[in-house]
């Protein structure tokens, strides 16, 4: 096997801390390397080194054999290490071809003028060769966010890359555009692109890498290759301990219906939809984009316009209206993306807690208990074993697991009877995903009735009671635990 | 364990140099009555930027205060030379000042018009009110004493107007800090979406909080009233710009959910001892606003550079 990249005695350090130090690693010609490790193990920063972000503090880095050093990742690039970060970096208002060959347009010969014909041609061709079917002279801010990440790694592969970094891609991409974006990755490794990829998803990396290099804490554990690992050996050298199960086992019994949905609709994203959640029950909900399963969670809470049909919390018919209405009739909801749309960064723990039961638990003829702000958060930190470095330290000081947990807290202060989440440990690193596991068992052990939607299906198998499978704005399935399977899943999710 | 930011810190240390300087520059101006003095003339901007904190905590603005204190004033004026009664003076001056606030927050909140927009409409609309109303020129008469006696008086031996200013930070900083409302304030300034998904009732706040605003201002087109004692269509030029300046000078973010009404009021003293310095060393007054702009270019970059510092240490933590 021929050597693309070589990281030999690789170290960084920030201020008084290394977050990396010897770290050797070969990726060969060709070949699909993932890196995994909990957060903060240091894959995002070997990442940033390899792509010019960072400055190694000691060892070095071969490219094709040769020491390379790259001053900025615009360096990288030209070396042909292309690199696909975790947030979309776009210009909106610009058509796709436009923002995949930013920086290198095609010019009609001999002039400084843009070649468009040329360059929609190339972006059409470019787009044929991968599979990605969409419509390159739209621009960008009119994409959901997988059409725009499907661009952005469009784009990270259409130079002269021998090299394609990944750093979480699949995160906002339904399991369709995943199985694209794979067969992408296939026919790279075919032209002799090294791929190293980062993902908190086991069953990408079970299935895809070729190696796998697990590192912890700053330190590389092992490079493995295909065939010598296991999810649960891996997960336990990520850890550096003995995993019991992913998935903690519920001993809760279910009781009196507390959710019962009734012929709910609403127009052009779901129809006549029904179902019922029981106390202490998981429920899951499945579906590809656009199936109708957000769309379904997000009008339960009052986020979309009047659905029609009726809704049942606890026997009484639900109003809804707005987000301020359901939380008073006792539904709390997680939203999936917690950074723009679940935590307020610059406030404070206790703000970030307590913002939602103001009204009922923490204020007095509108005048806020600020001891008893501070005595549940603090109780409230503690039962969610938050690391933080205080009450009053900042949402973006966390990592993505504890923001996560900080989120969760909001419902945990209050009683509420039914909790609506969406991808609750979408970018959460396996130790916070089995801590956020056992909060939403707990909270059904309380009997609140807890409503699941997931991309992630191992997630889904893993946690639910019952699964709920849409498919293009219809309920198409409901499969008790022990008959859901995968296969199942994907069945039903494609049923038209 | 509270940290405190520069954008926090940068205000009290301009002051605490300013009274320094000040000092060292005038032998007048380390003076209980010189103290007095700038109180009492900051009463109209303390009004007018107390409303504007609220309005930049929740990551709006509003334009229209000038005019709206203007048109409270003449109204008060006509009122105040007709010889009515001061309660009722009071009365239609909060009633318009809560008319104007609901609708500047009903164009922001139901016809979703960009507040920069709805209230620079507003500003114009009622800047011209005023001088239909007066038709023109000043309101001039003989208004009472009693009428006068709003501004004029003192209790305790202390000023009315220092009063004013000391109650109103003192009650708008218990609504920020210590209220419900407060806290859904920095909420949707926050973030509106992020604030409605968690139970904020965002519109509500919004249109509260202009109509904050907008009774500050009309109180302070009272008192401009009551200090002159005539009804002059021209009051409150320029004062939406004075109160930005204050609550920036003072920390308070333009892009909302971040600052504080005791900002503000070292803002406010900023901005008044500095105008004080310049009169008590007669600099031209033509001159003066330079010295002003320089203070907020100061102070922004001031801000622009926490921003960026910030940013660094967040991508260095990845």
């Amino acid at each position: 096997m021929e050597a693309a990249l070589e990281l030999k005695g690789l170290k960084k350090v920030f201020g008084e801390t290394t977050v990396l130090s010897d770290i050797d690693i070969t990726f060969f010609k060709g070949e699909f390397h993932a890196l995994v490790g909990e957060n903060g193990a240091g894959k995002s920063t070997i990442i940033k080194a390899i792509s010019g972000v960072h400055k190694p503090d000691g060892g070095q880095i071969f490219l094709h054999g040769k020491p390379v050093r790259f001053a900025n990742p615009n360096d990288a690039q030209q070396a042909g290490i292309s690199t696909l970060f975790q947030e979309i970096q776009e210009i909106p208002e610009m058509t796709v071809a436009e923002n995949i060959f930013l920086g290198r347009e095609p010019r009609r010969p001999g002039t400084l003028l843009i070649d468009k014909k040329k360059l929609r041609k190339d972006a059409e061709k470019l787009m044929g060769d991968l599979g990605i079917a969409i419509d390159t002279t739209q621009k960008m801010r009119e994409l959901p966010v997988s059409g725009r990440k499907m661009v952005e790694i469009a784009r990270a592969v259409s130079g002269q890359a021998s090299v394609v970094i990944m750093d979480e891609p699949t995160a906002n991409l339904n399991a369709e555009e995943i199985r694209s974006l794979f067969r992408m990755i296939d026919a790279l490794k075919k032209k002799g692109i090294t791929i190293i990829y980062i993902s908190h998803r086991m069953n990408e990396v079970f299935a895809l890498a070729d190696r796998v290099t697990v590192l912890r804490d700053g330190k590389k554990v092992a490079t493995l290759n295909n065939e010598e690992y296991d999810e649960k050996s891996l997960i336990s050298l990520m850890i550096g301990r003995e995993l019991t199960e992913l998935y903690p086992r519920r001993h809760n019994k279910r009781g009196d219906v507390v959710l019962d949905v009734q012929n709910f609709s609403l127009d052009g994203f779901f129809q006549d939809v029904s179902f019922q959640v029981r106390q202490g029950e998981v429920v899951g909900l499945a579906g590809l984009d656009s199936s109708g399963a957000t769309a379904v969670t997000k009008a339960l809470f009052g986020l979309c316009e009047k659905p029609g049909g009726k809704v049942f919390c606890d026997g009484q018919e639900l109003k809804i209206k707005n987000p301020a209405t359901s939380i008073r009739q006792h539904i709390a909801y997680l939203p999936e993306d917690r950074k723009t749309q679940g935590l307020f960064l610059n406030q404070n723990l206790i703000f970030n807690y307590t913002i939602s039961s103001l009204r009922t638990l923490f204020s007095k003829m509108g005048v806020i208990r600020n001891r008893k702000e501070a005595e549940d958060a603090k109780e409230i930190s503690g039962v969610l074993k938050l690391k933080a470095r205080g009450l009053h330290s900042r949402p973006n000081e966390l990592s993505g697991g504890n923001q996560q947990k900080v989120l969760l807290g909001r419902w945990l202060l209050d009683k509420y009877k039914i909790l609506i989440m969406e991808e609750p440990t979408r970018g959460v690193d396996v130790g916070a995903k089995s801590e956020i596991y056992n909060q939403i068992n707990s909270l059904a052990q309380k009997g609140i009735g807890v409503l699941l939607y997931s991309t992630e299906m191992m997630e889904l198998l893993g946690m639910s009671d019952r699964i709920l499978v849409f498919s293009a704005g219809k309920l198409t399935a409901c499969l008790e635990k022990e008959e859901a399977s995968q296969e199942k899943i994907m069945q039903y999710a494609l049923v038209r | 364990m509270k940290r405190r930011e520069i954008s926090q810190i940068i205000p009290v240390a301009m002051l605490v140099v300013l009274i320094i300087i000040g000092s060292f520059l005038s032998a007048n101006f380390f003076t209980v009555n010189n103290f007095s003095n700038i109180l009492q003339y900051a009463v109209e901007s303390a009004f007018i930027a107390i409303g504007m904190t609220f309005v930049l905590l929740i990551g709006e603005i509003d334009l229209s205060v000038g005019s709206v204190m203007a048109f409270a004033s003449v109204v008060a004026a006509r009122m105040a030379l007709a010889k009515m009664n001061v309660l009722l003076i009071l009365l239609a001056v909060l009633l318009i000042g809560l008319a104007c606030g609901i609708i500047n927050g009903l164009i922001i909140t139901q016809l979703r018009v960009e507040p920069f927009m709805g209230t620079l409409a507003m500003m114009m609309i009622m800047r011209a009110c005023t001088f239909l109303f007066t038709g023109g020129g000043p309101l001039t008469g003989s208004v009472d004493g009693s009428f006068k006696m709003i501004i004029k008086g003192s209790i305790f031996n202390v000023p009315l107007g220092i009063w004013y200013v000391v109650i109103a930070f003192v009650i708008a900083w218990l609504v920020a800090t210590k209220t419900r409302f407060g806290r859904h304030t920095y909420a949707v300034g926050g973030g509106e979406e992020t604030a409605k998904l968690f139970g904020v009732r965002v519109e509500r706040i919004k249109v509260a909080v202009y109509a904050i605003s907008s009774v500050l201002a009309a109180l302070s087109g009272l008192l401009v009233t009551a200090r002159i004692g005539i009804g002059e269509p021209r009051t409150g030029y320029d004062y939406e710009m004075t109160a930005i300046t204050v609550c920036v000078v003072g920390g308070v973010s333009m892009n909302g959910g971040k600052g504080s009404v005791l900002g503000t009021f070292i803002g406010l003293m900023v901005v008044s001892i500095i105008k004080n310095l310049m009169n008590l060393m007669n600099i031209d007054v033509n001159g003066q606003p330079i010295v002003t702009g320089v203070i907020i270019l100061v102070t922004a970059l001031i801000v622009t550079r926490e921003i960026k510092g910030k940013r660094k240490k967040l991508v260095r933590e990845v």
